[in-house]
C-alpha cells in the first residue's frame, strides 16, 4: 500500500470502510450475546438452593433474631456489641423490654451491627456478632447476647478474646461446645454478619442503639437519663398497641 | 523476525492473559450473584437498588471484553474499556481504604466485609494487581495489531495510520 492511483485509493477505502463496520457489527453482536447469557445464568444461580446455609438456624429471611411468641408490636433493636451505650440500653431499658417479651406483649428482632470494628481499628464486633450467630443456632441466641453484654470492657476498644467468646457459651450453657467452638474458629457466619451490617446501614440506622417500634424509629434524643429513655420507648408501645 | 512481527505475538499473548484474567473476573461474580452483590455492597458506595445493577452488570461488561480479547475483535476497543475498567476498580478500592472500611475486593469473586488484620498489605495488593492488568491494556492500546485475530482476519489491522505495528511504518529488519 505504498504510492496507489486514485481508483484504487478509493477501492481501499471502501474496502476498510466495510471492514470497519463488519467489526462493529461483531462487536455489538458479542455484547448482545454475552449480555443476554450473562443475565440468563445470574437469574438462574440468584436464588440459592439453600439461602438459610449461611445463616443461623430460626433466622427471619433478613438475618435478624427473633425473640418471644407475640405477635406485635414488633421491636427492631439494633446493637452492636462493642457499643457502650447499648451496654447502658441493657443493663437499664432491657429488663423492662424483656418481661414484656416473657409476658407475651411484644415481640423483638435483634440486629447485630458490626460497624465499630472500623472506628475502634479491631475486628471484635465482627467475631462477637459471628459467636451470637453461632448461639442462635443452639437456640442460645438472646441468653448469649446478654452474658456477652454483662462482661462488655469498661473501655472501649479492649473487645472481646476468642477465648472469652467460648467462656461466655460455656457459661450460659450451650448444649454443644465443641460445635460452638469450631463455629467460632471457622467464621461460620461472617456471611451473616456482613448482611445484617448491610441490611442495617440500608434501614437508614447509623448508630447503635436504635429501636424500632413497628417500623417506626423511637427518638429519645430529648431525653438525658435512662429513665427518660425508657418513658420514651414505653410511650412508642403504647401508641402501637 | 521483524519488530512489527515480534509486537504482534507479544500482543497476541498480551490479549490472551487479560482475556484469561478479564474471563476469570466477570465469570466467578455472574455465576455466584449472592455474592457478588455483597462484594459490591460492603463498598457502601451506591444505594441498594443501584447496587443490584452493578453486580450483574459490572461482570457481564467483563465477560465481553474477555470475549473480545480472546477473539482478538476490536481490541483496541476492549483495552480501552479494560483500562477504563481498572481505574474505576483502583478508585473504589482506594475510596474503601480511605473510608477505613475492611473488605475484600471482590475481584475474582469472594468480597464483603472481613476482619481488618492486613488491611493495608491487602488493599496495595489489589491495587498492584490492577496496575499490572492496566499496564498489559495500554501495551494493547499502543499495539493492538496481533496474530491470531479477527481483526486481522477482518482486515482491519493493516489499515494505514489504524495501528503502530503497521508494518509500512516499522517495518525494521532485525
Amino acid at each position: 500500500m505504498t504510492k496507489q492511483d486514485p481508483k484504487k485509493a478509493r477501492q481501499v477505502a471502501t474496502q476498510q470502510a466495510a471492514s470497519r463496520r463488519t467489526r462493529t457489527i461483531m462487536i455489538v453482536a458479542v455484547f448482545a450475546v454475552v449480555i443476554i447469557a450473562g443475565v440468563a445464568v445470574w437469574a438462574a444461580k440468584r436464588t440459592p438452593s439453600n439461602p438459610s446455609a449461611s445463616m443461623p438456624a430460626g433466622v427471619n429471611s433478613d438475618g435478624g433474631v427473633p425473640v418471644g411468641t407475640a405477635t406485635s408490636p414488633v421491636l427492631d433493636v439494633y446493637e452492636d456489641f462493642q457499643c457502650p451505650i447499648c451496654k447502658g440500653f441493657e443493663d437499664n431499658i432491657a429488663p423492662v423490654l424483656d418481661q414484656m417479651v416473657e409476658a407475651g406483649q411484644i415481640k423483638e428482632i435483634y440486629h447485630v451491627m458490626s460497624f465499630l470494628d472500623i472506628n475502634l481499628s479491631n475486628d471484635s464486633s465482627k467475631r462477637a456478632a459471628n459467636a451470637a450467630g453461632c448461639a442462635q443456632d443452639q437456640g442460645m441466641f438472646f441468653e448469649y447476647h446478654n452474658e456477652v453484654f454483662a462482661n462488655q470492657p469498661a473501655t472501649e476498644g479492649v473487645g472481646y478474646t476468642d477465648d472469652q467468646l467460648i467462656q461466655f457459651a460455656e457459661t450460659v450453657g450451650i448444649p454443644d461446645m465443641t460445635r460452638f467452638k469450631q463455629c467460632v474458629a471457622d467464621d461460620t457466619f461472617g456471611n451473616w454478619v456482613t448482611q445484617m451490617e448491610i441490611n442495617s446501614e440500608n434501614s437508614q440506622v447509623t448508630g447503635t442503639p436504635t429501636l424500632f417500634v413497628n417500623g417506626k424509629v423511637v427518638d429519645w434524643s430529648q431525653a438525658s437519663t435512662w429513665n427518660g429513655v425508657l418513658t420514651a420507648v414505653q410511650e412508642a408501645i403504647t401508641a402501637a398497641q | 523476525m521483524t519488530n512489527a512481527d515480534r509486537n504482534q505475538w507479544i500482543s497476541t499473548v498480551v490479549r490472551v492473559v487479560l482475556a484469561g484474567i478479564m474471563l476469570w473476573a466477570g465469570l466467578a461474580k455472574l455465576l455466584e450473584p449472592e455474592q457478588a452483590l455483597r462484594a459490591v455492597q460492603a463498598y457502601r458506595i451506591f444505594p441498594p437498588s443501584i447496587d443490584d445493577i452493578v453486580a450483574v452488570g459490572l461482570p457481564i461488561v467483563e465477560v465481553a471484553v474477555g470475549v473480545l480479547l480472546l477473539l482478538g475483535l476490536g481490541t483496541r476497543f476492549a483495552a480501552w474499556v479494560t483500562t477504563g475498567l481498572m481505574i474505576l476498580f483502583i478508585a473504589g478500592v482506594a475510596s474503601a481504604w480511605i473510608r477505613g472500611l475492611s473488605i475484600d475486593c471482590g475481584c475474582f469473586g469472594g468480597g464483603g466485609d472481613v476482619p481488618s488484620a492486613g488491611r493495608a498489605g491487602r488493599y496495595l495488593t489489589e491495587i498492584g494487581r490492577d496496575l499490572v492488568f492496566m499496564a498489559l491494556a495500554i501495551w494493547l492500546i499502543r499495539f493492538p495489531s496481533s496474530r491470531l485475530s479477527l481483526d486481522r482476519l477482518t482486515g482491519i489491522a493493516v489499515e494505514i495510520g489504524e495501528d503502530d505495528n503497521n508494518p509500512d511504518e516499522t517495518d525494521e529488519s532485525s
